[in-house]
């Protein structure tokens, strides 16, 4: 009994003297580090396209995101859009690298960034 | 202290601590969504450079304005950084030949602003000349600046 208790505090103390050593030369902090990264990569393959909307609105923009495999996350992104072009609102599909982009007037969720600009009016 | 600077007065400090405490309070104020007018204006100006071309881009950094090639007429128009009256449409030796004021509604932050402007004079030009008011730039040279 006595010598199964020595073994597990033996195991203990060699535990935390690891533990310890590893953390003062920075080796914990680079092993948690690499497997975050790797945890993140693999969330990353697995997670699938998002779609965002942007709207101009007087705190710079707002955005709203949506998962383009999930179909209630879609309907709620086509009623976002129904509403802000109902109101006026004009939807642009960026471009990439500062093009333009289109003007569009119907959602679609295959395009990945939509800027939404409030009705123009003259100054 | 050195001697060529002069001497703060107690008046001068207080009016400085009094000016930096309502400068703060209102650049912290908050908005009715989130977030302060500073953050606002963060927001807008990364939008804006985001969505510049690389020409576009440079032009604004080194000049503070930014030129766009109007979508439907091919006319030439500079958007330069301010709230409103800050179109002004070009000729083919780059004067200014009237300035156009229009503005999405919405009271939006001055990066959101330039860059409706921008998007609009690309996409839906007609549009934004419809409701756009114009001013030819003749009217507007005060004390020999010209626009």
């Amino acid at each position: 009994m006595t010598t199964e208790w020595n073994s597990q505090v033996i195991c203990f103390v060699a535990l935390v003297a690891l533990t310890a050593a590893l953390g003062e030369s920075g080796s914990l902090r680079w092993l948690t580090f690499a497997l975050r990264s790797k945890l993140r990569s693999s969330q990353q393959q697995r997670s699938s396209p998002m779609g965002v909307q942007i709207v101009m609105d007087r705190n710079g923009d707002t955005r709203h995101e949506f998962d383009v495999s999930d179909t209630t996350a879609i309907a709620l992104a086509e009623e976002r859009f129904k509403e802000l072009t109902g109101r006026g609102f004009r939807a642009v599909a960026l471009g990439e690298d500062g093009r333009s982009g289109e003007l569009i007037s119907k959602f679609d969720p295959r395009v990945e960034e939509t800027l939404f600009i409030p009705q123009l009016q003259g100054g | 202290m050195r001697e060529h600077e002069p001497p703060r007065t107690d008046a001068w400090c207080r009016l400085r601590s009094w000016w930096g405490q309502r400068w703060n309070s209102i650049s912290r104020r908050s908005l009715p969504g989130r977030g302060t007018i500073r953050e606002a204006h963060t927001r807008g100006i990364q939008l804006l450079d985001e969505s510049l071309a690389p020409a576009q881009r440079d032009q604004y950094r080194s000049c503070g304005y930014f030129e766009v090639i109007g979508g439907s007429t091919g006319k030439r128009y500079r958007i330069r950084s301010d709230h409103q009256l800050n179109v002004d449409e070009l000729d083919k030796n780059g004067r200014g030949v009237c300035v156009l004021c229009f503005v999405p509604k919405g009271g939006l932050v001055v990066a959101d602003v330039m860059l409706a402007q921008k998007l609009a004079l690309e996409l839906f030009e007609l549009e934004a000349l419809a409701v756009a008011h114009k001013i030819p730039t003749r009217y507007l040279r005060f004390d020999g600046i010209q626009l």
